[in-house]
């Protein structure tokens, strides 16, 4: 099985992801895309912004690729987060997995995706439209 | 000995510094150095019950000890994707 981790300021290219898993030569690719969200609940957001402990977090994302590749046959894992400004409808996290059938591909990303939301050390901050900002996933400060 | 300290995003912030080097005593375990800063920082004393280290880039247990040069990240829950 064939790993792609990266971490990156720039915008991510999802041709770059299709690409890598497609050489593959497998059946089927699924890809799952985290993107900033303009609206939760009554707060509307401007962007938000990522930073990460970067050479831990390229560890941890292959680490739970390898894993993944130990529970579902698949042929190829790519895991691409941002860091940085991420503006609304843009891209902070690309998760894509290629296998022979879809049924692993599926699986195996809704895996790595819950999985990098629990182990991965980014943080998150939102600017919202207000001016304000707030570190995300602190529900446990409160 | 010595070994580096490193924070993040939040922590970062709020410590108003984002790495340093603490002398720490042989066998000080990382539970040990997480009880003595919350001790000493009163900034990052919100986040005490939640706080947990990595070792060199991955995660540590609380009785894993320290060990000169260690590189140790004190980290918060992640939030990222």
């Amino acid at each position: 099985m064939k790993i792609l981790i990266d971490i990156q300021e720039a915008t991510l290219s999802l041709d770059t992801l299709w690409k890598f898993l497609a050489e593959s030569e497998g059946g089927g690719i699924a890809i799952f895309g985290g993107t900033t969200r303009r609206v939760t609940g009554d707060r509307v957001t401007e962007q938000l912004s990522y930073e990460a402990h970067e050479a831990m977090a390229r560890k941890e994302m292959a680490r739970l690729a390898k894993l993944a590749g130990e529970r579902w046959d698949v042929l190829r894992i790519g895991m691409i987060h941002r860091t940085g400004i991420v503006p609304v409808s843009e891209a902070s996290v690309l998760i894509g997995v290629a296998s022979a059938h879809r049924g692993p591909a599926f699986e195996a990303a809704r895996f790595l995706i819950d999985e990098l939301k629990v182990s991965v050390p980014v943080w998150k901050k939102e600017h919202f439209a207000d001016g304000s900002t707030e570190w995300q996933g602190e529900d446990w400060l409160r | 000995m010595t070994v580096n300290i490193r924070v993040f995003a939040r922590l970062r912030e709020q410590m108003g510094r984002s790495s340093w080097n603490e002398s720490v005593s042989e066998g000080t375990t990382a539970s040990q150095l997480i009880d003595m800063l919350v001790h000493r920082e009163s900034s990052i004393r919100p986040f005490a019950r939640v706080l947990r280290v990595a070792i060199n880039d991955e995660w540590a247990q609380g009785d894993r000890e320290l060990q000169e040069g260690d590189d140790v990240a004190l980290l918060i829950p992640v939030s990222g994707g």
